[in-house]
């Protein structure tokens, strides 16, 4: 049965990494600096049209595992040096579809990409050899499994959890949005009065968590600690939020211990939707007369799907550090005067406090409250 | 006695059954792995009568290995013919619709997790339940496995490996926890622990799990052999004391133990029975 709770086993983050359309973490928090956009024109093979896709810069078919193997091993080679510290701990990757394209070719052939299979690809590629955890929540995936990873320190399952949340780009996810009509012509424009639709990227991401004690002893980096949390259900559509922002606003409920747990800056799902925007504002505006201040990444990266959650937590902890959101690429004003949006200019945090939340199909909804390691 | 309490679950394999009225109409487009989903939720929350919970303090944990596998192939399918991709369909081929369409369906609103995994995604869901109930955040809990299958599963596997003439059949388990208590059976889940290793990939479809004892007894070769064993033991029989199962595969090992209160003379008499 679970183990009481200590500070000792308080969840901190002591590495991160991901790679995006504007490149490794590093260059990605200074092209959100700079405003920079990472979404490029797409000619979708099997729809006629063309799209804004946030692109890995590298090799392979988009939706095949080769991409799949790329985008991972580049995330995690950062992380060489801290194999004696990974190793032996537990894994968790976030993904939706893994390389959903790869069984489209003519030709049998061992399957190796497919999201049940992500696990244990990239156990090996990292070097894991403790449990490893596939999170399936569609666009909360990465949120939800940084949850886990902190709920199995704090529980002391584990000292060690590494997060990897890695989604590509693909005909099945690009076809099947474009069905939804949820796409933007354009790139994506988050919270924005005009929007209308998402822009699909691909990325992978990495956040290594330890318990404060661990990190004590082997010397590690505390870049934050892990402050809250929530996850709640809509129970209200497949596809389409609650526009009473239901879920959400437990999840602002619960991470900010009934609001006792001050929040200094957001790091919204925004994904440009007409009624995900809006019901993140409905939760917003309910859970703070004056919320603090929001961005989005998504009009840079593009939606990241189910890496979505951790490539967020790991541009939160850079807000944390530096004490400022980046602009919200794409976002232009207009519907939500009563919201500090970041818009083209960068938002000083109000404390050193940065709540990443993401809502997906099936109506999940889940939240993380970073806070910097000496608050 | 300490908890969490098992107080209701429920299996179904093979076909979907039929579906009560008020699932009916929300189900008719879902694909066999929702209603599978559903079905089981329903047969499990039906046994529970007394004490209502808050929609908050209810979450749900869904584990499997496959997901909606036919519906993924179908989506694939209609990218080859150059056809439209359905938007019901696309929607049912994420792993977490059947998550979605249960918490809609029966008022969970504390969460719906879904967890992808060939080793043990139903003790995933039951530790990851466990946790949820011995902090506070919730109250109650509905843990699933659920599986079904595709006939390209089916070829692969017969190609992989000749001996395996039979389909592994769609099947689903569900389990209530409750924090308290409330049946005339105090059934409770003392410890869920599992360890897992990196396997080979044809273990997902070789699948050989070995129940300790003297002699070791092979479970059925299929992925729901252990929660099929489990909800077993914990709903159809009438025993007393400490039940400890342990299981060991390719990739690794899993230890789930059940403490049961004396069976009430009402449940004695009413067809359980002493294993």
């Amino acid at each position: 049965m679970p183990s009481p709770a200590s500070a000792a086993n308080t969840p901190v983050v002591v590495a991160a990494e991901v790679l995006t359309a504007l490149g490794r973490l590093d260059d990605t928090w200074q092209g959100l600096l700079a405003g920079k956009c990472g979404l490029r024109p797409f000619a979708a093979p099997d729809l006629g049209s063309t799209y804004p896709l946030g692109l890995l810069k590298g090799s392979g078919e988009i939706g095949s595992p080769a991409r799949l193997e790329f985008a991972l091993r580049e995330v995690s080679r950062p992380l060489a040096a801290m194999a004696g510290i990974i190793g032996p701990g537990e894994l968790l990757v976030a993904t939706t579809k893994g390389a959903a394209d790869e069984l489209l070719p003519p030709g049998a052939k061992p399957w190796r990409g497919q999201a049940w299979q992500a696990g244990t690809l990239t156990a090996g590629i990292l070097g894991c050899r403790g449990a490893v955890q596939t999170v399936s929540a569609a666009c909360a995936s990465g949120t939800l499994a940084l949850i886990q990873a902190a709920l199995k320190i704090r529980r002391g399952d584990c000292e060690v959890a590494t997060v990897i949340g890695v989604d590509i780009a693909s005909r099945f996810v690009l076809a099947g949005f474009a069905c939804l009509q949820a796409l933007d012509p354009e790139p994506c424009r988050p919270f924005a009065a005009d929007r209308q639709g998402l822009s699909l990227g691909e990325s992978a991401g990495l956040l290594v968590l330890t318990s404060a004690a661990f990190a004590a002893a082997h010397s590690l980096p505390v870049l934050a600690r892990v402050a809250g949390w929530g996850a709640a259900s809509d129970a209200t559509h497949i596809t389409a939020p609650s526009r009473e922002a239901r879920g959400l606003r437990e999840v602002l409920r619960l991470a900010t211990g009934n609001g006792t747990v001050a929040v200094g800056g957001i790091n919204a799902h925004g994904t440009g939707t007409r009624y995900n925007d809006a019901m993140e504002m409905t939760a917003f505006l309910g859970q703070w007369p004056k919320p603090p201040p929001i961005h989005s990444v998504k009009g840079a990266l593009g939606h990241c799907l189910g890496a979505a959650g951790v490539i967020e937590a790991a541009i939160a902890l850079r807000s944390l550090q530096s004490g400022h959101l980046p602009p919200t690429i794409g976002h232009a004003g207009g519907e939500f005067p009563d919201a500090p949006i970041s818009g083209t200019a960068v938002l000083p945090l109000t404390c050193p406090t940065v709540l990443s939340c993401n809502s997906g199909f099936g109506g999940i909804n889940a939240g993380i409250l970073l806070a910097a390691p000496d608050r | 006695m300490t908890g969490p309490f098992i107080i209701a679950c429920a299996s179904v394999t093979g076909t979907v059954p039929e579906l009560p009225e008020y699932l009916r109409k929300p189900l008719r487009r879902g694909d066999q792995f929702i209603q599978l989903t559903a079905a089981a939720a329903h047969q499990a929350l039906v046994q529970v009568v007394a004490v209502e919970r808050p929609g908050e303090r209810c979450g749900l944990f869904l584990g499997t290995c496959f997901g909606p596998m036919q519906s993924n192939f179908n989506v694939l399918d209609a990218l080859i013919d150059q056809e439209p991709v359905s938007p019901t369909l696309f929607s049912h081929s994420v792993f977490n619709a059947a998550a979605g369409y249960a918490s809609r369906l029966f008022g969970i609103f504390g969460g719906a997790w879904t967890f992808t995994s060939f080793t043990w995604p139903f003790l995933q869901g039951l530790a990851n339940a466990d946790f949820m109930l011995a902090t506070g955040r919730l109250d109650r809990a509905l843990i699933l496995q659920v599986e079904t299958y595709a006939p390209l599963l089916h070829d692969t596997r017969r190609r992989m490996i000749p001996q395996a003439v039979e389909e592994w059949p769609p099947c689903a388990v569900a389990w209530v926890l409750d924090r308290e208590a409330i049946n005339p059976r105090a059934l409770s889940l003392r410890e869920v622990s599992f360890s897992e290793g990196a396997a080979p990939p044809e273990t997902a479809l070789d699948r050989e799990e070995l129940l300790a004892g003297d002699p070791e007894a092979p479970l059925d070769l299929h992925p729901m052999a252990l929660p099929l064993l489990l909800t077993d033991l914990a709903g159809k029989t009438c025993w007393e004391g400490e039940k400890q199962i342990t299981v060991t595969a390719r990739f690794g090992k899993a230890s789930v133990c059940l403490w049961s209160a004396p069976c009430p003379p009402s449940l004695s008499s009413s067809g359980r029975t002493s294993p």
